[in-house]
């Protein structure tokens, strides 16, 4: 198999757009990586159907995908090593997810579909980002939750766990 | 449009995972469904946090409590820790019933440290009045915290003794602390927090509305606000000169959490100078002679027209390092003033004293952490004696066997012998003299620490053949090696114990009391009570002279009983000289005692319910 890097391969997003990128980059995705693989040669003439993406966040997806494409392969995340569980995005990634929550959501989705873990990972730093330093009620404001608890609910909710933040 | 609903419980996990504690809970108020996600978690986390106060430093707690909750799986260590609780269960409840191996047992349980702490702790504070081995239960939770505690703060001096890692001189005395603390409050831990906080205080503290706030300070004007607040607070120093040598004077716990807050001068300028490094500040405790001063140290450059200097400062103060920097020199004494001390009358003190002048400029600067950690071992020892010889005086913070003890232990671990190494041959014999001392000590009133002093030995005196320099050195002669009086110990624990059944009614001798029985000695009105029996005087006739035995009544040849007093004294008695206390009910220290060797006190038959029963089966 000649073809590397250069090879291009083509999605078709839920909304009918045919997209062309590198191969290399599209396999970021462990679901394209996986299919082209299942596929083998005959993926490269193939148009790769991608049902649950729309153009628009296909496109922000592959952007970021091209950022990264020289990224080490993503590592099984070890459950063991907490300590090293930030919440530090790099500059590129921060602007990359200045988008509006409608998009921030979509990534999110897209990106776990996708099974692309390290975007995955942004996405839910970003929304974590969002909902530091705030209370529940500018959380549910932020990002539009209904409140279904009664108060008393939430106020044993809140006396149940009140000690513990003392230390 | 609800976004946070359309993504799956996974993500949703995924997320908060990256949330601190207190996000998490925010989190977990917002909806149902998001407490549902990360409710049990944060259940877990507060179980763990509910049930155990305490945690051996293996498990990092103060970063795990900052930690997602996700993030820690705080189940398994709960569950962890719960196998952990059962298994000192298990032990424990062998060594109250069982005299064999119970000083293995109880260092068992010591050796797991701070994760033990709390089911300790539960037992000799929450064990019911009416529980049937309330004394021993209680006691022997006490002595195994007793036993860790001192652990740690013999490895503190021992680290300090051999200067590989840097101690800090609120550990340094923080560990005689830990080495009288037991079941009480007042850690290392809780001195940490305490002296944080106070220097968080001091960073926010002026006494009125004008003046600086702390980031406009040089640093001399701020070592003055640390003594101004301290003494505002009444944190250092001592109103009551009457009370200067009351033992707890010497525990910086008491101090920091005990009103009223009083101090020696010692602990008062350790105080400083811990809240002071808190705050970027150089200080140490001064080595002058008689009183204790803080010497604060600050580097600057010493420029030319710099005549500001105190009188008589460049006769010695400065210090010059690299680049012509020096180090100029303050002296405070929070335990008397708030004001800033002049050298000259320092200098003309020491002049008077006949210091000589070469030696002015070592007495002015600042002493080692080593040696004020020795000098608040011969402070304590003092004030623990003055304490037991002055009726008058409030009991004492701990007794003057414990200090004593607390002395030796530094003495052999901090004292010239161990610092010099010069003369190995009378190092060895102070050291030997010292372990003695020590060894006396632990079989009288701290029998589960024959462990620590095993260890210590074998630092003290290698087998090896040969020293660091490679010399040859002579083993410990055998009569001078205290191991082999150490083997006794432990062989006598490890073994089942020989049982002594009382003499039948033929054999002619009348064994009158029994193991349990309360007394008060006929001749010197003592109370104590019966822990073990002989048929006839066993004592060595050295002693027996001594004591003027053969001068008793009925002399020699009558049942003697060991006992132990209400000064926790253990003695030797002739029956005839003991007479049974019918009403009376033993003191609360003596039940203390009493736990060491009895179940309960049996107030309707009047005696001490024996846990000895596998040397005294039939008492």
């Amino acid at each position: 198999m000649a073809a590397t890097d250069a090879t291009m391969i083509r999605l078709q997003s839920n909304d009918n757009h045919t997209i062309d990128v590198e191969k290399a980059v599209a396999e970021r995705s462990l679901l394209i990586k996986n299919m082209l693989e299942d596929l083998g040669d005959a993926a490269v003439s193939e148009t790769i159907p991608i049902p649950n993406v729309t153009e628009s966040v296909l496109r922000k997806v592959i952007e970021w995908c091209e950022h990264h494409r020289g990224d080490p392969p993503a590592t099984n995340e070890d459950e063991s090593d907490t300590r090293k569980r930030t919440t530090e995005i790099e500059e590129w990634d921060q602007k990359f997810m200045q988008v509006d929550q409608e998009m921030l959501f979509e990534i999110i989705l897209a990106s776990n579909y996708l099974d692309i873990k390290p975007l995955l990972d942004v996405g839910c730093k970003t929304v974590a980002n969002m909902i530091k330093g705030k209370s529940p009620e500018e959380i549910r404001k932020t990002f539009n939750i209904t409140n279904d608890f009664t108060p008393e609910e939430e106020e044993q909710i809140r006396r149940e766990n009140e000690w513990a933040e003392d230390r | 449009m609800e976004h946070l609903d359309r993504l799956p419980n996974e993500i949703l996990l995924s997320i908060a995972s990256h949330l601190p504690p207190a996000e998490t809970l925010a989190f977990s108020q917002t909806k149902k469904r998001h407490n549902s996600v990360v409710g049990d978690s944060l259940r877990w986390r507060r179980r763990c946090l509910e049930t155990w106060r305490y945690w051996h430093e293996s498990h990092e707690v103060s970063t795990l409590i900052k930690d997602s909750p996700l993030a820690v799986s705080w189940r398994k260590i709960f569950e962890s820790r719960q196998v952990t609780d059962r298994m000192t269960e298990k032990v424990f409840e062998t060594l109250l019933k069982k005299q064999q191996c119970r000083i293995r047992n109880m260092e068992d349980v010591a050796a797991l440290g701070y994760d033990v702490k709390d089911w300790l702790l539960r037992q000799r504070n929450e064990t019911p009045d009416d529980a049937h081995d309330v004394l021993a239960r209680r006691y022997h939770a006490d002595a195994i915290l007793g036993l860790m505690h001192r652990t740690d703060a013999i490895d503190i001096w021992t680290r300090l003794a051999k200067n590989d890692l840097p101690v800090t001189l609120e550990d340094a005395l923080g560990a005689y602390d830990l080495f009288v603390l037991a079941g009480r409050y007042g850690d290392l831990k809780d001195i940490h927090a305490k002296l944080d906080q106070l220097a968080e205080e001091v960073r926010q503290y002026t006494l009125t509305a004008t003046d600086p706030p702390w980031t406009d300070l040089g640093t001399k004007a701020r070592a003055l606000r640390i003594v101004e607040y301290l003494r505002v607070m009444q944190l250092v120093g001592n109103q009551d000169l009457s009370r200067y040598h009351d033992t707890r004077n010497n525990f910086l716990s008491m101090a920091l959490f005990e009103e009223p807050h009083t101090s020696l001068p010692l602990q008062s300028v350790a105080i400083f100078c811990s809240i002071a490094r808190r705050l970027d500040i150089s200080a140490q405790p001064s080595n002058y002679p008689g009183h204790v001063y803080a010497v604060v140290e600050e580097p600057w450059t010493r420029d030319a027209e710099d005549t500001s200097g105190l009188p008589g400062l460049e006769d010695f103060a400065p210090r010059r390092g690299e680049n012509g920097r020096s180090h100029q020199r303050m002296y405070v004494d929070p335990f008397h003033s708030e004001e800033e001390i002049p050298v000259a009358p320092l200098i003309q003190g020491l002049a008077s004293m006949g210091v000589p002048p070469q030696q002015i400029p070592g007495v002015m600067g600042p002493t080692s952490v080593a040696e004020i950690a020795r000098r608040t071992g011969r402070n304590l020892r003092y004030s623990a004696q003055r304490a037991w010889k002055d009726v008058n005086a409030p009991p004492p913070h701990v007794s003057y066997e414990t200090a004593s003890y607390a002395d030796n232990w530094t003495q052999v671990l901090l004292g010239d012998a161990q610092l010099t190494r010069r003369n190995r041959d009378v190092a060895l014999e102070a050291s030997r003299h010292l372990v003695g001392a020590l060894l006396n000590q632990a079989q009288q009133h701290f029998p589960q620490d024959i462990g620590l002093i095993e260890r210590l030995c074998a630092s003290l005196f290698p087998r090896r053949s040969n020293d660091e320099d490679g010399n040859a050195q002579q083993p410990l002669p055998h009569h001078l090696d205290p191991r082999d009086e150490l083997a006794e110990l432990r062989q006598a624990d490890d073994q089942p114990r020989r049982p002594k059944r009382r003499p039948g009614s033929d054999s002619g001798v009348a064994i009158q009391y029994r193991v349990g029985q309360f007394f008060m000695h006929k001749n010197y009105n003592y109370r104590g009570f019966i822990i073990g029996w002989d048929q006839t005087c066993a004592m060595p006739e050295a002693w027996i002279q001594q004591m003027h035995v053969n001068e008793l009544e009925n002399g020699r040849h009558q049942p003697f009983y060991h006992i132990i007093d209400s000064d926790r004294d253990s003695r030797y008695v002739a029956q005839e000289n003991i007479r049974l206390l019918g009403i009376e009910a033993p003191s609360d220290s003596l039940m203390s005692l009493a736990g060491r060797y009895f179940k309960r006190w049996d107030s309707e038959a009047h005696i001490f319910v024996s846990n000895l029963e596998e040397e005294y089966p039939e008492d």
